[in-house]
């Protein structure tokens, strides 16, 4: 190495490993070690990740985004689920109606303890306090096909101000073994027509004018997807107060509204909107 | 990766939140705040999914999106022109380098970051940040490695002095441009 200094721009490529002959003379000289420990701090610095953002962003950008991939090809189904429509007969829809009011229904709510006895079965999907949580969800209904997300805030609000008025005084059966005590758990006052006095989760009410959805009937607690949210977005989230079925452009869903446990702002519920068959997240909605 | 690329949602999901860290994290210091992060984010990740297509596997998925990603926060970020110091010229940006800053005016990095021009922001963050090579950086760019090496040297020059450091010694010779 020669007396002159190496520069900026070798001291820095020597910190990336690109200029050995640089990094040679650093470990000799004092001012140009100083030098190139201050390039270090303020890599070290830059290398810090910032501050991640909150689940709720992340999760809107990641539905955000994958609406994105599904919009041309829902589109297409549209188009092509139109053109086929005039070609079925009649008798047609009315025989899917009877088969899934007859088949879909109960596997969606198979899994889900007896009306009468919450406390007495395990749902297999997700952990006791889950269940403890999902309990006293009210049923949406079937909200039919959404589009976006300023029409289904219109219609899911409602329900979850019905479900908020009803389950004022409510405590819900308790799932870890309090259930035929008439315990009350935490947050069961958050819950929907919950029993104070019952072990029994009477049917929740529905969105005005819109069939039962049949994932909360009879206060069956776990509809499908419940377990992943629970899982994947617990935090800050407590209970299901409302669960629904639509169809969120062009997808198969379920909308589940959580109360959520922030306190202080008008932030009082966090609706999920999730793929019926895949539990992927297409929106989220903060109401 | 393909079954992504076919359309498999979940696959997508996947591959969407095994990197969505890194993509916020290079957004986030780009724009220089958390609402303007989260919306180069979310930017980034629907080019992302509608570019997916055409990503032909040649460089590393996480390259490719990182090219997208700075691509469209940097377009933002000039559409919007909400940053004085984009487009600094030279002059500024040395005499950045140089001024010497008393510890009350030491910034974080954010508004250390803010006030490099974004072309040097970029190439100290991909660098820094996400840790991509010289040849990288400049795949991601789309500019030769010499220029990669020389905005990552004067931009952490500039910032010596914005991160709490001490002036560099007037001795020592400047970075060549």
């Amino acid at each position: 190495m020669t007396d002159a200094h190496p520069t900026d721009e070798q001291l820095s490529a020597a910190l990336d490993g690109a200029d050995q002959a640089a990094a040679d003379h650093a470990a000799g000289c004092p001012s140009c070690r100083t030098r190139l420990a201050q390039l270090q701090a303020v890599a070290t610095a830059v290398a810090v990740p910032p501050a991640p953002l909150d689940q709720l962003a992340k999760e809107r950008a990641m539905a955000q985004a994958l609406a994105s991939a599904r919009g041309a090809s829902a589109r297409n189904e549209s188009t092509v689920s139109l053109s086929a429509r005039r070609r079925v007969p009649g008798w047609v829809g009315i025989a899917a109606a009877v088969l899934v009011a007859l088949v879909v229904v109960p596997l969606l709510v198979r899994d889900g303890p007896s009306g009468n006895d919450v406390a007495s079965k395990s749902t297999g999907q997700g952990s006791v306090a889950d269940v403890a949580s999902e309990v006293a969800a009210a049923d949406g209904g079937d909200l039919g096909s959404v589009d976006d997300a300023q029409a289904l805030r219109a219609i899911v609000a409602p329900g979850l101000g019905q479900s908020m008025a009803a389950g004022g005084a409510g405590s819900a059966a308790d799932s870890t073994g309090a259930a035929g005590q008439g315990a009350a758990r935490p947050n069961a006052g958050r819950g929907p027509a919950a029993s104070p006095t019952s072990t029994t989760v009477p049917a929740a009410p529905q969105a005005q004018n819109a069939p039962a959805s049949g994932l909360t009937t009879g206060g069956r607690p776990n509809p499908p997807c419940a377990s992943t949210t629970r899982q994947r977005y617990g935090q800050g989230l407590a209970s299901l107060v409302y669960a629904a079925t639509l169809t969120w452009q062009g997808t198969p869903a379920v909308a589940l509204g959580y109360s959520v446990t922030t306190s202080g702002g008008s932030l009082n519920h966090r609706v999920f909107v999730l793929a019926r068959s895949t539990c992927i997240v297409l929106t989220v909605l903060s109401l | 990766m393909a079954a992504a690329r076919d359309g498999d949602d979940q696959a997508l999901d996947q591959l969407l939140r095994r990197h969505y860290d890194r993509i916020y994290a290079v957004c986030r210091r780009l724009a220089g705040n958390d609402a303007d992060g989260a919306d180069a984010t979310q930017e980034a990740l629907i080019a992302i999914v509608k570019g997916l297509p055409r990503f032909d596997g040649t460089s590393r998925f996480s390259t490719w999106a990182y090219r997208v990603s700075v691509n469209r926060t940097l377009d933002e970020l000039r559409r919007r022109a909400r940053r004085p110091s984009v487009g600094l010229d030279d002059a500024v940006l040395t005499s950045m380098a140089a001024a010497p800053i008393d510890v009350a005016q030491r910034v974080d990095v954010d508004q250390a970051l803010s006030r490099l021009p974004v072309d040097f922001r970029a190439c100290v963050v991909l660098r820094d940040l996400c840790g991509l090579d010289y040849a990288e950086i400049a795949h991601v760019l789309a500019i030769p490695p010499g220029t990669v090496r020389s905005r990552i040297a004067r931009g952490r020059a500039a910032l010596v002095p914005l991160l709490g450091n001490p002036a560099p010694d007037p001795g020592r010779p400047s970075p060549q441009p």
